[in-house]
C-alpha cells in the first residue's frame, strides 16, 4: 500500500491545527481570529478525516470516516465564506447577511444528505492508495456548491483589496485571493476534472486545504491581516478625536474632513464635500479671513491657535482655535492645507465665568473696604462714646462723692439739732434743773420718745442711702454675748412694752455661745427686730427671743403672736420701703426700712434671714443665723 | 463743797451753741467751771490761757475741724497733758480711730445720754 496522499492528509491536519490554535492565542477578542480559527479547525478535522478514512483497513470504516471529511469539509466552505464578508466588512450588509443564513441552511441539508445517503459519495474501494470514495450521483451539484462558496469568497477578498489604500493591507487581500483561487484550482483539477476523466481517482483536496492553510498563515503573520496598520490607527485617530479635522485642496475647497466635524457642524459628507472653506468661517470678512491665513501658511508653513468662529449647518456660531499647516507630496508640492479646529466654547465659557468671577472679588473687595470705612467710622464714633461714657462716670463719680459728703452733712445737721433736745429733755426728766409737774413731765416724754424716733429715722435713711449706692457695711468685730445683749435690750424695750402690756421673754439658754461680731450692728439688728415685734403686736401680746446653737453658727428668733404675715409677703418684708399693710403702719408708724436693715447687717456677717408666719392673724417669727467664728 | 476758785475747769470747744449751752448746764449741774469756744483757733488760745483740766471737742466746725485741734493740742508743750474728750455725732470707727491717734481719751457719740457723759467725765476729773 501506499500512503502518500494518507500522510499529505495527515500533514494537511496538522499544519491547520497549529495554525488554528497560534491564530487564537494570539487574540482571542476578535471574531475575525475566532472565525479563522473555526473554519482552519474544520480543515484540520477533515484532513484527520481524509487520513483516517484512507489508512482504515475496514471497509465501513473508511465510510464512515468519508461522511464525517465531506460534513467538515462543508463547515470549512461556510466559515471561510463568514471570514471573507468579516474581513471585507460587508458584514452588516443586508444581501451577506442573507448569503451567510441560506449557506447555513444549506450546509445543514448537506450534512444530513451526506450521512444519510450515498449520492454525493459512494461506498469506498480499495485502490493502491488505500480507500477511495467514488463520486455518486449527486456530486456535480456538491462540487458546485463548493465552487460556488470558493468564488464567492474570492470575491470578497478582491471587494477588501479595492476598498483599503493601505499597501500593506492590499498585499495582504492579493495573497488571500490567490490562496482562495489557487486551492480551488487544485482541489476542482484533483477531486473533478481527473476524476472525470478517468485519470485520477484520488482526492486532491487536502492538498489544496494546505495551500489555503499556506496563504491564509502569510497573509496574517507576513502581512499583518490581525495586526494595527498605521492607516488603520490614523483612521480610527481621525474618526475619534475630539478635535475638527478640514483637508482642503489648493482652490481651498473642503476635500476631506473627520466624523467629529460632522457631528459638530452638522453636515453630511456628501454635503461638505466641495464646499468653499470660507463658507465654513462666520462672520461677514471671511474671504479676508481665508485669504490672510493662506497667506501666512505660505509664509511659514503653518499656523498656530488662530481663534476664529466657525459656523455650523444650522447657522450657530462656535469659538475655535485653529492649527493648520501645508499637506504635502513626496517631492514638496503643496497638495492643500491639513486645518484641525479646536472647540473653545468651554473655554471661553470658563473665561467669561472667571471674568465674572473677577469682577465679582473686585465688587467684594469695593464693598468690604467700604464696610472697613465705615467700621472706623463707627469704631471712631464708639471711641468717643467711650470717652464721653468715662466723662459722664467721672461726672458720676464726682456726683456720688458730693452725695456722700452731703449725706455726711446731712447726717450732722441732723443730729446736732437732736444733741440739745436729748439733753435737755432727760436733764429735765431727772429733775436736775428744777422740778416738773407730771403733766410737764409727759410732755417732756413726748419730746424725748419722738427725739429718738426721729434719731432712729435719721440712722435708717442714711444706712439705706448708703446701702443703696452698694458701700458695703464697715464691720468692728469683736466677741459678742447675744444673751446679755437680749436682756439688755429687754430691759430698753421695757417701758415701751409695759405702756401696751407686751411682754418681752429671753428663752436663750444660759451657755448659748458668745460670738464674733460686730455689737453696735447686733444691737441695732436685735433692736430692730424687737422694735418691729412691739410694733405689730396688739396689746396684751408676746414677744420671745429664742436661739439655738449649731456648731458653727446659731440661730436666734424673735417670735411674737402678732398680726403675722401673709405667705407671700414673706420674702418682700425685707425689701427697702415695703409695708405690708399701709394703714396699719401708718397706725403704728415707721418707713419700713427696718427689716431692709436687718437683713444687710445680718448678710453682711455672713447670715441669713428670714421671716415665718402661718399667715395674717397668726403671729410672725424673724430667725436668723449668725457664724459663731465671725 | 469747793469754792469757785477750786472748781475744776472743762473747755467746751462746740460750734453749735445750743449744745454747747447744754454741755455747759450739764458740767454746772456736777459742779464743774467751764469755758466755751465756738471753733477750733479760740478754742486752742483758751485752752493756752484757762489751762483746763479737761477739753470736750466737736469734730465738725469751722476753720479747724476737731480732729486737726486735737492735734494742735497734743503738739503743744502746754496742753499736751490736758485729757481732750471728742463729742461728735460722727461716730464711724474710721472716725474713733482718726481721734485715738490725734490724741483723744474718749469718743462720745452725740446725741449722747447726758448720764453717760457725766460718768466719762467724771474718769478723768
Amino acid at each position: 500500500m501506499n500512503y502518500t496522499f494518507a500522510i499529505i492528509s495527515l500533514f494537511g491536519f496538522l499544519l491547520s491545527g497549529v495554525a488554528a490554535m497560534l491564530v487564537l492565542v494570539r487574540n482571542y477578542r476578535n471574531l475575525l481570529n475566532w472565525l479563522f480559527f473555526l473554519y482552519a479547525s474544520m480543515v484540520a478535522l477533515f484532513n484527520l478525516c481524509d487520513f483516517l478514512s484512507k489508512i482504515t483497513p475496514y471497509i465501513a470504516r473508511s465510510r464512515f470516516y468519508n461522511d464525517l471529511s465531506v460534513i467538515f469539509w462543508l463547515w470549512f466552505l461556510f466559515f471561510v465564506l463568514h471570514f471573507s464578508v468579516v474581513l471585507a466588512n460587508k458584514y452588516s450588509k443586508k444581501m451577506w447577511t442573507t448569503l451567510i443564513a441560506v449557506f447555513f441552511t444549506t450546509t445543514i441539508i448537506f450534512n444530513w444528505i451526506t450521512l444519510r445517503t450515498t449520492w454525493i459519495y459512494l461506498t469506498p474501494v480499495l485502490t493502491e492508495w488505500g480507500y477511495s470514495a467514488e463520486p455518486g450521483l449527486y456530486f456535480g451539484v456538491f462540487a458546485a456548491y463548493s465552487v460556488l462558496l470558493v468564488l464567492l469568497t474570492a470575491w470578497n477578498f478582491w471587494l477588501t483589496r479595492q476598498n483599503v489604500d493601505d499597501i500593506r493591507l492590499v498585499h495582504q487581500a492579493n495573497v488571500l485571493l490567490v490562496g482562495v483561487l489557487v486551492g480551488m484550482c487544485i482541489g476542482l483539477i484533483g477531486d473533478v476534472i481527473l476524476p472525470l476523466l478517468g485519470l485520477w481517482n484520488v482526492t486532491l483536496v487536502p492538498i489544496a486545504t494546505i495551500v489555503y492553510i499556506a496563504f491564509f498563515g502569510l497573509a496574517m503573520f507576513r502581512y499583518g491581516l490581525l495586526s494595527i496598520s498605521p492607516s488603520t490607527v490614523a483612521n480610527s485617530v481621525l474618526n475619534t478625536m475630539p478635535n475638527l479635522l478640514v483637508v482642503t485642496d489648493l482652490d481651498h475647497n473642503i476635500s476631506m474632513v473627520n466624523e467629529f466635524c460632522l457631528k459638530v457642524l452638522g453636515y453630511q459628507e456628501k454635503e461638505i464635500i466641495g464646499l468653499p472653506m470660507k463658507s465654513l468661517i462666520a462672520g461677514e470678512n471671511s474671504s479676508l479671513l481665508c485669504g490672510l491665513i493662506s497667506q501666512e501658511l505660505s509664509r511659514k508653513g503653518f499656523v498656530k491657535e488662530r481663534r476664529l468662529q466657525l459656523k455650523t449647518r444650522a447657522g450657530l456660531d462656535i469659538p475655535v482655535s485653529m492649527d493648520a499647516s501645508r499637506a504635502l507630496d513626496r517631492f514638496g508640492n503643496q497638495l492643500g492645507c491639513v486645518l484641525i479646529f479646536r472647540d473653545v466654547s468651554d473655554i471661553e465659557k470658563l473665561l467669561a465665568q472667571q471674568k465674572e468671577a473677577i469682577d465679582e472679588l473686585t465688587r467684594t473687595k469695593e464693598r468690604m473696604l467700604s464696610i472697613l470705612e465705615d467700621t472706623t467710622e463707627t469704631r471712631d464714633r464708639a471711641d468717643e462714646a467711650t470717652k464721653k461714657l468715662a466723662r459722664a462716670y467721672e461726672d458720676l463719680k464726682a456726683v456720688d462723692k458730693m452725695k456722700t459728703e452731703f449725706l455726711s452733712v446731712v447726717s450732722h445737721e441732723l443730729r446736732t439739732p437732736i444733741t440739745p433736745i436729748k439733753g435737755y429733755t432727760s436733764m429735765l426728766l431727772s429733775d436736775s434743773i428744777g422740778k416738773l409737774s407730771e403733766e410737764q413731765k409727759r410732755a417732756v416724754q413726748v419730746i424725748q420718745k419722738e427725739g429718738d424716733h426721729l434719731l432712729g429715722l435719721i440712722d435708717s435713711v442714711l444706712d439705706v442711702s448708703r446701702m443703696s449706692y452698694g458701700r458695703p457695711l464697715k464691720l468692728a468685730k469683736e466677741p459678742v454675748l447675744i444673751r446679755t445683749l437680749a436682756q439688755e435690750l429687754k430691759e430698753v424695750m421695757a417701758p415701751e412694752a409695759g405702756m401696751r402690756n407686751i411682754s418681752i421673754e429671753v428663752e436663750l439658754p444660759p451657755d448659748f455661745p458668745t460670738i464674733i461680731a460686730d455689737p453696735t450692728k447686733i444691737r441695732r439688728l436685735l433692736t430692730n427686730l424687737l422694735g418691729n415685734s412691739l410694733k405689730f403686736t396688739p396689746k396684751g401680746g408676746h414677744v420671745t427671743i429664742t436661739g439655738a446653737s449649731g456648731q458653727d453658727e446659731v440661730e436666734i428668733r424673735v417670735v411674737d403672736d402678732g398680726i403675722g404675715l401673709a405667705r407671700d409677703n414673706l420674702e418682700k418684708v425685707f425689701d427697702k420701703f415695703y409695708q405690708v399693710d399701709s394703714s396699719y403702719t401708718r397706725a403704728v408708724g415707721g418707713v419700713g426700712l427696718g427689716l431692709a436693715i436687718c437683713k444687710e447687717i445680718v448678710e453682711t456677717h455672713g447670715g441669713k434671714i428670714r421671716a415665718i408666719s402661718d399667715g395674717l392673724g397668726k403671729g410672725a417669727a424673724i430667725a436668723f443665723t449668725l457664724p459663731i467664728g465671725g | 463743797m469747793l469754792s469757785r476758785g477750786e472748781r475744776k475747769k472743762v473747755l467746751v470747744i462746740e460750734d453749735h451753741a445750743p449744745t454747747a449751752d447744754m454741755i455747759g448746764q450739764l458740767l454746772d449741774m456736777i459742779d464743774l467751771d467751764f469755758s466755751l469756744a465756738p471753733d477750733g483757733p479760740r478754742g486752742l488760745e483758751l485752752a493756752v490761757t484757762v489751762q483746763p483740766d479737761l477739753i470736750l471737742l466737736d469734730i465738725m466746725m469751722p476753720q479747724m475741724n476737731g480732729i486737726e485741734v486735737c492735734k494742735a493740742l497734743k503738739s503743744s508743750p502746754r496742753t499736751k497733758h490736758i485729757p481732750v474728750i471728742i463729742v461728735s455725732v460722727r461716730g464711724s470707727n474710721d472716725m474713733k480711730i482718726a481721734g485715738q491717734e490725734a490724741g483723744a481719751v474718749e469718743h462720745v457719740v452725740k446725741p449722747f445720754d447726758p448720764a453717760e457723759l457725766i460718768k466719762i467725765i467724771k474718769k478723768y476729773i
